[in-house]
């Protein structure tokens, strides 16, 4: 590979892990955040409603990977009645969010230890790769790189068009990658949380996030090339 | 140094900044060198982004219900605490 001169974007690289975290929260910006919260306090019923219409669906996967298809509704029902009445209580110190999730997972959790589902080794198995091995030479050198999706990648993929092709692309993950991606990068939980919700190691968990977003990416990749 | 493809493997140990820091800065090397890396990390990351914007579920009735009702009980009360 020539050297390049460093470009603008190459900022970006050099606090990956900070950019990555903010990008992520952008789901609701502080301001927001804090007037919905005040919202909820004051007892607005609406404000909450579609505070639930917004995660429903994430926790009900959250929920379905912690106990199971057939327990998941239930469990998801008794966390919004626990978030209810833990709501006065809220400090602000982590999105609602991940307030919320944490709730959930708690429960979950109880649950998992009564009837203990855990997740099998099996899950980690063989080596999937994250781009088509294709694609490379036999030193590990592009030879179809990725394709440019546009100066602007992120604002792309927010776009409403790419909502049903993300929420597929999830659809179609192995469970536990489909669950280590929605509570890390939906949920924003942290990696030492997930590991202990899950009972797993830090590697297995970096492993199965690792894998979720490869397949999501490349999906992407996919339409955009198509 | 590593290649193009190790790089797509070590992406997300990368962003988790769990690598050591030889490692990082082996990383981080190769991504300003190299276009197509740089290109590809961008895409993790906007991809990462994206999956956090969740679309909005319609609740059956009677769940939308209960939970208007506990909700309205409870702040009710919680604002007498």
């Amino acid at each position: 590979m020539a050297w390049m001169p460093p470009l603008a974007g190459s900022v970006a690289v050099c606090t990956a892990s900070a950019e990555v975290k903010a990008m992520a929260a952008r789901t609701r910006n502080r301001e927001d955040e804090a007037a919905l919260v005040k919202e909820l306090l004051a007892g607005n019923e609406d404000a909450f409603v579609t505070l639930v219409r917004e995660h429903q669906r994430l926790f009900l996967h959250i929920a379905r990977g912690l106990v199971g298809q057939s327990l998941a509704e239930e469990l998801v029902q008794e966390s919004w009645l626990a978030v209810i009445e833990a709501l006065p209580r809220f400090e602000g110190r982590s999105s609602i969010r991940t307030w919320m999730t944490r709730i959930l997972v708690f429960r979950g959790n109880n649950r998992r230890k009564k009837e203990r589902r855990s997740i099998p080794m099996s899950a980690f198995g063989d080596g999937e790769a994250a781009v088509e091995p294709e694609r490379f030479d036999p030193e590990g050198h592009w030879t179809r790189p990725p394709a440019s999706w546009g100066s602007s990648p992120e604002t792309v993929v927010m776009d409403r068009e790419f909502q049903t092709l993300l929420q597929e692309a999830m659809e179609r993950l192995p469970e536990n990658q489909r669950l280590v991606l929605q509570m890390r990068d939906v949920a924003q939980l942290d990696a030492r949380e997930v590991c202990d919700a899950l009972n797993i190691s830090e590697a297995n968990q970096r492993v199965l996030l690792h894998r979720a977003r490869s397949k999501v990416r490349a999906a992407i990749a996919a339409k955009l090339e198509g | 140094m590593h290649s193009c493809q190790q790089i797509t493997e070590l992406v997300t140990e990368y962003l988790e900044g769990s690598m050591p820091w030889r490692e990082r800065v082996k990383f981080k090397l190769h991504v300003m060198m190299c276009k197509h890396c740089r290109v590809y990390l961008k895409q993790v990351e906007a991809t990462v982004a994206a999956v956090g914007h969740v679309p909005e579920l319609e609740l059956p009735s009677e769940v939308e219900q209960t939970l208007r009702r506990a909700f309205r009980e409870r702040l009710r009360t919680g604002r007498d605490e």
